[in-house]
């Protein structure tokens, strides 16, 4: 936080100016290409195709049989509220009146369920301020909750805020979800857009470019990089096409939309509302997003999702680092869990070279724990993990690509990782680790000094397993399964332009000296890299950098060249090539500052 | 007057001939959940509350359809009147039996676990959740944290509460990390004991107040007779040790029901000393909630969670489905 010594002498311009036209014209092109194609889709239970083809006028028949069928029988609690919500505000005066009729009994006659987790909250209480300023002075009997507008408005006026103020003081719960973002973001463009309250549009504004600052700085070649609160299985080793890459190429215009054929490529329907917003991102976040010239190290403080029992705080911190270059990412959770069922703990990630290439790495040791399901949720501890299981079928098993584990620990330093797994606890049920190696290699050998190695144009890759494993051959890539009661690895990654060949990149790792320490008071590692920097790490213990001790629970709420935050600030500064924009919840403003002269 | 006579004549013979639970009290459950629906166009679950006004042998589904309720009161003043549900979303009350609801807690009050009327002061009702105990001097107009000082979380997961109902003051609290007890209506809190255990169920005899009863995770049923400054285990013959419910007969001191995770019904006559496993015809043995009748005793109610609203008319030793067989029962409540 060193740029305000200077701001003095800046050029103080106000913060709607954005975009070159060129981009504009762009952005606005692909908005009115996802409205069309939505607009042209046929019937279907889906609220996002009635709004296009109501704004549009197109197919308007078919749109008000969507509300009759939306409105007839709703289900889906907030998830139905949210997009009704959208359809009302965005489509209110393109609808007929019958339309907008149903649609507002609806929210008399149908009772969601608020949901039990952020992003539910984020939507459904976006929904009902914006709902309930639509609709002011109505009693408590026009409302499913028998609350009137007031208390409806006032009350989700309470949560927005609160969650706005824990966001920008602890950090994000659930952060960099490939899965989620896009359901914190979307309804802040609703809001945005629709809010009546002008200081409640610029708190949107702020939190929109807050989450897009989050997301674009651990942004590569169309992937979130590095660590994930909440991914699913079906994102894990591609996430080109999870919600958030898709919510971002579609901010970003750096992919196509569609495919040649016309079926969607990267198209995903929460950027429908995205479009019907009219929101422009300043260009510094699409900078922020797509300058990968210079390697640059990112620190974030996090907060675990809810505890409600079984932890000492109510939202632990967690620490995530992130190591970005020109063509790798390798980003990791340093300390704390967000959760244990969907949690990507770390990841090394590269740009692909063609189309389909699966360009992903990393390891987990596959735990599950009705206490730390009950930590989470009331349910009772003998039935919390079926439960779980019910939605989230791989919870429970020993080969998930998904989850965290309390016996997995993790240091970082730049371009290398050690990781150390001490599975002797009785609650430790399966003792061992699995590691992701992806097919797309163009290269692949295991050297008799025990590193693996591994290279494709973007990226040189070296290994380090320490007990002995087995490969498992699996559609994506191969699994490593390495058994062993305490176990780890070192993982060292180079951009192939950082070396003189894949052969010196071997020979100088194999020369790098390791020290694995494993007895039964103490598992500890011991490694220089290639950059010359000793690594010591210990579980349990202490993590020395050249001697130096590294804590990372003293990490800012960002820390980077392009994003900085302080803990407890409310305030976000963003620099970029002789830009800086300030993001200020306290002040409720934001301020972008230019320096023509240092771009 | 012929024809009155008549009809009178009829209903006090009826009143002889009927059973006991015909002319007993209202019965209200909660329905968590189901068992996958068949039925063709059936594609959304009726859930929540059922209310029976002619002890059990026909049900009226009341409020909202979808939603988790995991506690209730019902205002035994006002004849089932005002009522209180412990919801996921909140707080639920309706004033008119059922028939119009309102959320009256905002957003910082959510996973609602119980729900109770201060006997003595009907305006004040309490709520504990998973983040804590709020109180309502009001009705439920307007709610109040009372968890100053709770720490860790687990001292704020708030299972149960109950009032001693000579001093409205003194609360006890069901944590996941034991016993609290205030005795400043929940201003202030004080760890009373079984620190470690995290308790499901806490009930204070009707007839001692000095009596009680809790049910815990994994470590059977405690019993303390000095109104809770020392308790001890009574699980001997208790098949299972994770117990959600605790319920005394009102009647017949000495005599106390239980039943939790996979044990079924489990009676004592002897203060805990022994215990009697009803094997009997509730073919799932998971019993979420036990009640019995307050005008008959020997009317016990036994909500399964795996599933079905099952009764004895016979104080425990049969039991017969009456209600829900394909629905997780949560809640049995009786209104006299």
């Amino acid at each position: 936080m060193k740029v305000f010594g200077i701001l003095l002498i800046a050029i103080v311009v106000p913060a709607s100016a954005c975009l070159g036209a060129d981009y504009e014209a762009e952005y606005q092109a692909r908005a009115d290409s996802v409205i069309d194609y939505y607009a042209g889709l046929p019937f279907s239970f889906d609220a996002f195709r009635a709004m296009a083809k109501f704004n549009r006028q197109t197919d308007v028949a078919t749109a008000c049989r969507i509300v009759d069928s939306l409105t007839a029988k709703p289900r889906g609690d907030m998830f139905w509220l949210y997009p009704m919500a959208a359809l009302y505000l965005i489509s209110h005066d393109h609808m007929p009146d019958s339309s907008r009729q149903k649609i507002r009994t609806s929210f008399r006659d149908y009772t969601p369920y608020r949901g039990d987790t952020e992003n539910h909250w984020v939507m459904y209480y976006t929904s009902m301020y914006l709902l309930a300023q639509s609709f002011p002075g109505e009693p408590g009997s026009f409302w499913f909750n028998g609350k009137s507008s007031d208390e409806n408005l006032a009350d989700a006026e309470g949560w927005l805020l609160h969650w706005m103020d824990l966001t920008t003081t602890i950090g994000q719960g659930e952060f960099d979800s490939p899965t989620y973002h896009t359901f914190f973001l979307t309804p802040c463009f609703l809001l945005h857009r629709f809010a009546q309250d002008e200081p409640m549009r610029t708190r949107a504004q702020i939190m929109i470019e807050w989450l897009l600052a989050d997301a674009l700085i651990d942004y590569l070649d169309g992937t979130s990089c590095g660590a994930h609160s909440r991914i699913y299985e079906v994102d894990i080793h591609d996430k080109h096409y999870s919600n958030s890459s898709r919510t971002i190429a579609f901010l970003l215009g750096d992919r196509p939309l569609f495919r040649s054929d016309g079926e969607p490529e990267t198209l995903f329907h929460n950027t429908l509302i995205t479009a019907l917003c009219d929101y422009q991102m300043p260009d510094i976040l699409r900078r922020i997003g797509t300058d990968r010239s210079q390697p640059y190290l990112s620190k974030e403080r996090k907060r675990s999702r809810y505890r409600i029992r079984f932890y000492p705080e109510r939202m632990p911190l967690v620490s995530k680092m992130l190591y970005m270059t020109p063509t790798t990412a390798l980003g990791s959770i340093q300390k704390g869990h967000t959760e244990q069922i969907l949690q990507h703990t770390w990841a090394l990630n590269w740009s692909r070279e063609r189309y389909g290439q699966v360009t992903t790495l990393f390891t987990l040791h596959p735990y599950y724990s009705a206490r730390d399901m009950g930590s989470l949720f009331t349910s009772y501890l003998q039935t919390v993990v079926p439960g779980v299981v019910g939605s989230k079928t791989t919870y429970d098993k020993e080969e998930k690509w998904v989850g965290s584990s309390p016996y997995e620990e993790l240091m970082q330093f730049e371009n290398t990782l050690i990781g150390l797994y001490d599975l002797r606890a009785s609650d430790a049920i399966y003792k061992h680790y699995n590691g992701f190696f992806p097919r797309d290699f163009d290269a692949f050998m295991e050297d008799e000094s025990g590193w693996i190695f591994c290279r494709t144009g973007t990226v040189f890759i070296a290994f380090f397993p320490f007990k002995p494993y087995e490969w498992r051959q699996e559609e994506k890539g191969r699994r490593l399964r390495s058994e062993g009661l305490t176990n780890g690895f070192i993982l060292e990654v180079k951009q192939p332009t950082q070396m003189d060949s894949f052969a010196a990149f071997q020979k100088q790792i194999k020369a790098n000296p390791i020290e694995f320490v494993d007895t039964a008071e103490r598992l500890a590692v011991s490694y220089r890299n290639l950059d010359s920097r000793l690594l010591e790490f210990t579980y349990g213990g202490e993590r020395v950098i050249d001697g130096k001790a590294d804590d990372p629970s003293d990490y800012a709420l960002f820390d980077s060249p392009y994003v900085q935050a302080e803990v407890g600030s409310r305030q976000m500064v963003l620099t970029h090539g002789g830009e800086t924009r300030i993001l200020d919840l306290d002040k409720i403003e934001i301020r972008t500052l230019e320096f023509p002269d240092n771009p | 007057m012929i024809r009155l006579f008549k009809i009178s004549l009829l209903l006090f013979v009826g009143a002889l001939v009927l059973p006991a639970w015909s002319q007993s009290s209202s019965i209200y459950i909660s329905v968590l959940g189901r068992k996958k629906v068949t039925v063709v166009g059936q594609d959304i679950n009726v859930n929540g509350l059922f209310v029976s006004r002619d002890g059990g042998l026909n049900w009226q589904h009341k409020g909202w359809k979808n939603t988790a309720i995991f506690g209730m009161a019902v205002d035994q003043r006002q004849n089932g009147k005002r009522l209180f549900l412990a919801c996921g979303n909140g707080v639920l009350r309706s004033l008119d039996g059922g028939e119009t609801w309102k959320i009256v807690t905002d957003w910082q009050v959510t996973e609602v676990q119980s729900v109770m009327i201060d006997p003595n002061n009907p305006d004040t009702v309490y709520l504990t959740s998973s983040y804590g105990t709020w109180v309502s001097h009001d009705g439920g107009d307007s709610w109040r944290s009372l968890n100053q000082g709770l720490s860790p979380v687990s001292l704020t997961y708030h299972s149960i509460l109950a009032i001693k109902p000579s001093d409205s003051q003194t609360l006890y609290l069901g944590t996941a990390d034991g016993l609290l007890i205030s005795r400043d209506g929940g201003e202030n809190w004080s760890r009373l004991a079984l620190a470690g255990r995290q308790i499901h169920d806490l009930e204070i005899a009707p007839y001692d107040e000095n009596l009680m009863i809790c049910g815990t995770d994994v470590a059977g049923v405690y019993l303390s007779r000095d109104g809770g400054k020392s308790w001890r285990q009574i699980n001997m013959q208790l098949k299972g040790r994770t117990i959600y419910s605790v319920e005394f007969d009102h009647n017949n001191p000495g005599t106390f029901y239980c039943g939790g995770y996979l044990n079924g019904v489990n009676r004592t006559r002897d203060y805990g000393i022994t215990w009697e496993p009803l094997d009997n015809e509730i073919t799932d043995k998971t019993i979420r909630d036990i009640k019995v009748d307050p005008q008959n005793s020997t009317i016990v109610y036994a909500g399964s969670l795996n599933f079905g609203l099952y009764r004895s008319n016979d104080a425990g030793d049969n039991f017969e489905l009456i209600a829900e067989n394909d629905g997780q029962i949560w809640v049995v409540a009786v209104q006299p």
